[in-house]
């Protein structure tokens, strides 16, 4: 029996990514935000899900190290990470996919700009798609570095 | 005691339910010593806990498996079917007995036979046999001895349930309880909307009818998870007994503890956080406060030392008062050591009230004591208190009686998750804070404010005092707003819980309001600016300011220097003679006035349709409580008013106002008025003659008319059972008077006063006889006219007073 999980393919900066839907909730459009004064700048700002208050996440910025301004209705994934709920922003979102975990290549070095969230590159329908984790994006230090 | 138990039943349980599984692992594989080491765990867990609580029948069994485990450990003995057995057959027996503690039945004695089976496999038992047939022997036939006896007490303990409920409880994690409430957050939240949307709409009676039952169920709901995260303050209090105890030993001296209202129920997370206060505080009151005993003997007290410990609840906040009958806070050695240590100068000392100068026991690196004791004295003690609280959102106050001791009254709010909050606007988004930590709010262009260029900095002298200043806007890096720039800015003078007073300099402070803190994200608060996130009715989140981060920023960075301002601002205050600090105000009928700002609580604005005249008063209405209203003759037809909430200490009123001017120093002389009880007398406002309004009006009306403290008197009436009148008209004017009334002739030899309308023969100096006529008739002096309400209460008073 082969070992499959769940993905959910999206474009960040142009690139295919893949997150693994343990960490996705779901996907919002986003229309208003709340920015955030001297914050680290991969942050946009807070944004409220129904009673919740979320922080929202740059994710192209991790790549490259450029802030673009927000875009009402720009599309986020809602994904909980170390016990706090943050969105994602990403350009598209494809599809959720299941994937072979023995078909992820763990032998080739992904995209230098992606190393730190990327864990792996695997084949989806023809295209290669990051497999990446969102955890160092919301990392306090790391994202500072960056 | 009885909390520590349901602990220890809820706790066993659920270990109970882990354990059979270990145990049938470890037969299949004995070699595996972690799982051997985990029931031995739990069993010696157990037998600890039974011995504490004093449960001799679960402390044998657990002993003996213990005992029994002990040697699994060290290899004496494998596991196989038959041992497992026993061991189980002793779990099952631990189970039945704690299940038994809750629902109060008898569970069958058959320990010895249980406990002999189990220690017949350990090797040195004697008198067993050797060869493994004979022990597996008297295994079986034991166990089959024992099942009956068993599972007949399983039988009764199940009719117990259901004959004799007791309160249960279930464990919950803190994260499903968080996800429970959030849940009800969200249904509240779109209930709203639901209900924006059918206004839009017309809407039948019918659905009008549904939705309001559902709001109300929602509400309902809303209520009971915030009940959810609560728990009795006994939690905290419990362990102090305890703790007392050890320190008195330690100490010699003999302390007995009293605490009142464990029942007090207040935030989880509050109880935890209380903690470490209470404890040093209790520590502290004992050391320093409780003299030996020799002395207490030579000061004609009793040899036992008093520590009183009272928790109580007050709207949203809790009150808890640790008072101890010890010497007190001697003040002159309060002073050699607030100067020797340097802290404060000799010229300071000499201008501080005396409230102040107790308050110097809350500046680092005091202590008073000459000796460092093990248990309080080392010059970390009431100043990391005071920061706790805080933290917190509370205050801490000293009431000091030299000789007689010392109370010390902590108020903390309810809950951690909501605050008392301000938002102020800061370029185009609004930001909160946390009311707390407000000491006073300004206009900028006050004349008592001056902003002082020094170098690339700014400081701001408010009354003199200089303290640290920034504009709100610089500090986030955040652009200005245009549109207010023309309106005068707002000074806001904050005391954080880490570090020294600071103004901030922001656009407006737009609104006052509860604010439910959320946890902020990590990369948020690592900017230190902030303290968490909150999500205010607009929907629209707001990050809430964190004082200590901004003090940090801003250059106010002495640590817990609070004495400084309060120093400088009496010093002031006592060059300026008289000093007292006046509220200045323009009344609803356009006329400026002044009233002491000691008095007033806070600004608040009351939507005019909560305002409703009622019972021969205005009254607004907030939060379910009635607030009297004063400065207004009728209600206001619409809008907002703006109230004075002033107090004194006990009771809150409302002052309604057209505006707020100024806060000054009254200057010079109170000039005597003619009407003393309204105008306290005429004062000088730069030039201009005000009224200084006197806040005893408002508050002698009420408290007159009702009898406070002590027991209520009894009264008995006398009068026919069909008597409307004494039935509805008398008895709820002295219910709510403040006295006992009683139609029941078997309480009339107890009462205090009888009260009858019917001429009776017997003279008792207790009677009270009431007339139906304004005019006395013949025959009926010394009666009173039964709608002579003060005529009445005065001779009931007359009648206590035996007369």
């Amino acid at each position: 029996m082969t070992m499959q999980s769940l993905f959910l393919i999206a474009r960040i900066n142009g690139a295919r990514v893949a997150i693994h839907s343990d960490f996705v909730e779901s996907v919002v459009r986003i229309q208003d935000i709340v920015p955030i004064p001297r914050c680290d700048p991969i942050v946009v700002g807070l944004f409220a899900l129904r009673s919740r208050v979320l922080t929202l996440i740059d994710s192209q910025f991790f790549v490259t190290g450029i802030t673009q301004p927000f875009q009402p209705g720009a599309l986020a994934i809602v994904a909980e990470v170390s016990g706090q709920q943050f969105g994602f922003l990403v350009e598209s979102v494809e599809d959720a996919i299941t994937i072979d975990l023995a078909k992820i290549e763990k032998n080739i070095t992904p995209p230098r700009e992606w190393s730190g969230i990327a864990s792996g590159l695997v084949e989806v329908s023809g295209e290669i798609a990051i497999i990446i984790d969102p955890s160092p994006l919301i990392d306090v230090k790391k994202a500072i570095a960056a | 005691m009885d909390n520590l138990l349901d602990e220890f039943i809820a706790e066993t349980r659920e270990t109970l339910e882990l354990l059979s599984g270990q145990l049938l692992r470890w037969e299949k594989d004995p070699t595996d010593r972690s799982l051997v080491d985990s029931v031995f765990r739990f069993v010696h867990t157990v037998k600890g806990s039974c011995g504490f609580l004093d449960l001799p029948r679960l402390l044998k069994l657990s002993h003996a498996a213990e005992d029994l485990l002990s040697s699994a450990r060290d290899g004496h003995l494998l596991p196989g079917k038959e041992l497992v057995s026993a061991i189980l057959a002793v779990i099952d027996q631990i189970a039945a007995l704690t299940e038994a503690l809750e629902t109060g039945k008898a569970v069958f004695d058959n320990d010895d036979v249980l406990i002999e089976t189990m220690l017949s496999f350990v090797p040195s038992a004697v008198g067993h046999g050797t060869t493994k047939d004979k022990i597996s022997d008297t295994v079986n036939l034991n166990l089959n001895d024992i099942n009956g006896p068993i599972d007949g007490s399983e039988l009764d303990l199940h009719d117990g349930m259901v004959g004799n409920p007791k309160s249960r409880s279930v464990r919950v994690s803190l994260v499903l309880l968080d996800k429970l409430m959030n849940g009800v957050s969200d249904m509240v939240l779109a209930r709203n909307e639901v209900s924006r949307q059918l206004r839009k709409s017309a809407m039948s009676p019918e659905l009008n009818h549904c939705f309001s039952g559902l709001s109300q169920s929602v509400a309902e709901m809303r209520d009971t998870v915030g009940l959810m995260r609560m728990q009795p303050i006994e939690r905290l209090f419990s362990s102090l007994p305890r703790l007392l105890r050890d320190i008195s030993e330690e100490l010699n001296k003999d302390i007995d503890l009293q605490i009142e209202g464990s029942h007090v129920e207040v935030d989880r997370e509050m109880v935890e956080a209380l903690r470490d206060p209470l404890l040093h505080i209790l520590r502290n009151a004992a050391d320093h406060g409780i003299e030996s005993p020799q002395d207490r003997q030579k000061l004609g007290k009793s040899a036992t030392g008093l520590i009183k410990i009272v928790a109580r609840q007050s709207g949203n906040q809790i009150m808890i008062e640790i008072a101890d009958d010890g010497r007190g806070i001697d003040l002159e050695k309060l002073e050699r050591r607030a100067i020797s240590t340097k802290l404060l100068t000799a010229a300071q000392w000499q201008k501080m009230s005396e409230k102040t100068r107790l308050a110097t026991i809350f500046l680092p690196g005091f202590s008073t004591t000459e000796t460092v004791s093990a248990i309080s004295g080392r010059g970390v003690g009431m100043d990391v208190v005071k920061t706790n609280l805080q933290m917190l959102g509370g205050s801490i106050d000293l009431e000091n009686s030299v000789g007689n001791g010392l109370k010390i009254s902590l108020r903390l709010p309810l809950t951690l998750s909501i605050i008392a909050g301000l938002s102020i606007k800061c370029g185009d988004q609004l930001f909160g804070i946390s009311r707390n930590s407000v000491i006073e709010l300004l206009s900028v262009a006050n004349s008592n404010v001056v902003i002082k260029q020094v170098g690339d900095a700014q400081i701001a002298c408010v009354r003199g005092i200089k303290m640290p200043y920034a504009k709100i806007e610089d500090i986030l890096g955040v652009k200005y707003c245009e549109a207010i720039t023309g309106d005068s800015r707002t000074l806001i003078i904050v005391r954080p819980a880490v570090g020294a007073h600071f103004a901030l300099d922001v656009a407006a402070v737009v609104d006052n309001e509860e604010l439910v803190v959320k946890p902020g994200a990590r990369l948020v608060l690592a900017t230190g600016l902030y303290a968490g996130v909150s999500l205010p009715d607009n929907g629209k989140p707001m990050l809430l300011l964190d004082s200590s981060g901004l003090a940090a920023v801003i250059g106010a960075l002495r640590p817990g220097d609070d004495t400084s301002y309060d120093v400088a601002n009496e010093t002031v205050a006592n060059d300026r003679s008289e000093g007292t600090a006046a509220l200045l105000f323009v009344d609803i009928n356009q006329k400026k006035a002044a009233i002491r700002l000691s008095v007033i609580e806070r600004m608040e604005d009351i939507d005019a349709s909560k305002i409703s005249f009622a019972g021969g008063r205005l009254h607004a209405r907030v939060d379910d409580n009635f607030i009297e209203v004063f400065g207004i003759n009728e209600c206001p037809p619409s809008g907002n008013i703006q109230m004075l909430k002033i107090s004194d200490g006990q009771e809150s009123k409302y002052l309604a106002v057209s505006e707020v001017l100024d806060i000054f120093s009254i200057n010079g002389d109170i000039a005597p008025g003619a009407y003393p009880e309204l105008h306290e007398g005429i004062i000088d406002h730069a030039g201009e003659t005000v009224e200084l309004i006197n806040p005893f009006q408002f508050f002698e009306s009420r408290a007159s008319d009702v009898r406070t403290g002590g027991k209520r008197p009894l009264c008995y009436i006398e009068c026919l059972e069909d008597d409307l009148w004494e039935r509805k008209i008398l008895e709820p004017l002295l219910t709510a008077s403040g006295y006992q009334v009683s139609y029941d002739s078997n309480d009339r030899s107890a009462a205090d006063v009888l009260l009858g309308r019917e001429t009776t023969a017997d003279i008792d100096g207790r009677m009270l006889r009431l007339r139906d006529s304004s005019h006395p008739v013949a025959g009926e002096f010394g009666s009173i006219y039964r709608y002579d309400r003060v005529g009445l209460i005065s001779a009931i008073n007359h009648r206590l007073a035996g007369g």
